[in-house]
């Protein structure tokens, strides 16, 4: 697993310096790969996947601004006690 | 951590079971910790531990319950915590109907922040796999909640006609 998770790593890693290196057509490319990626999507319009997604992450955010319950910060806290022996 | 707990809600649609989830992936995190290296996404690999743990899990429940999409959406759609407006109530109803795989790869892109090729390694497939999945939950979404592209207003197109 953690394999898998470092070949993802190292993907992005590789990604990161192309973008890095078009700084005088930011503009532009940023609309080509917007485009792009649009065109891709088949079906909706860019309106109602952006409204899809103010949705989505309404639903998530949600969920995620909830306080963390007790009884997972009393394990994280026990994991680690445990790590110290 | 909220954003973990939050992903296994919208996979189970159940706090108290999401809270299971989330502890029984800390605890596998934990006891794993050799097999994760340093310096890669410790978040994905989070996200991994957890979808495969609630997948494995579901797929026993489903040989033993038939009807778990029924009870599923139940859950979800009656949460007393979970009120305001219709809309909203809509969107979330849909989201539980979407299938599984669908629905996780919408939240892993649209919520929780992952590329595409990152949401393909936690649900280990194919990029391709994740983005038509991304694609058809998208479209079933816009299905659902009646969104079609005449009702959606769009300025600038009755200037240009």
């Amino acid at each position: 697993m953690g394999t898998i998770v470092d070949q993802a790593e190292k993907k992005e890693r590789r990604r990161k310096p192309t973008n890095a290196g078009k700084t005088m057509t930011q503009a532009t490319s940023t609309q080509t790969r917007q485009g792009v990626s649009l065109s891709t999507e088949e079906g909706l319009s860019p309106n109602l996947q952006a409204h899809i997604g103010r949705h989505l992450r309404a639903v998530f955010d949600e969920v995620a601004r909830e306080p963390i319950p007790d009884r997972l910060l009393q394990l994280l806290k026990d994991l680690e006690r445990s790590g110290d022996k | 951590m909220t954003n973990l707990r939050a992903f296994a809600v919208s996979l189970c649609g159940d706090r108290e079971r999401a809270d299971d989830l989330v502890q029984e992936t800390l605890f596998k995190a934990w006891n794993h910790l050799d097999s994760f290296r340093e310096g890669t996404n410790l978040k994905a690999w989070l996200f991994t531990i957890l979808r495969n743990t609630y997948f494995s899990e579901r797929r026993k429940r489903r040989r033993e319950v038939e009807d778990a999409d029924g009870s599923y959406a139940a859950t979800l759609a009656t949460h007393p915590e979970q009120h305001g407006h219709m809309e909203m109530q809509d969107f979330r109803m849909a989201l539980t109907k979407l299938p599984d795989d669908q629905r996780e790869a919408l939240i892993l892109v649209g919520a929780a922040g992952f590329s595409y090729e990152e949401a393909a390694e936690i649900s280990g497939c194919a990029i391709g796999t994740i983005k038509s999945r991304v694609n058809r939950a998208r479209n079933r979404l816009g299905e659902m909640l009646g969104m079609d592209e005449t009702t959606e207003p769009e300025p600038g197109i009755t200037k240009t006609a």
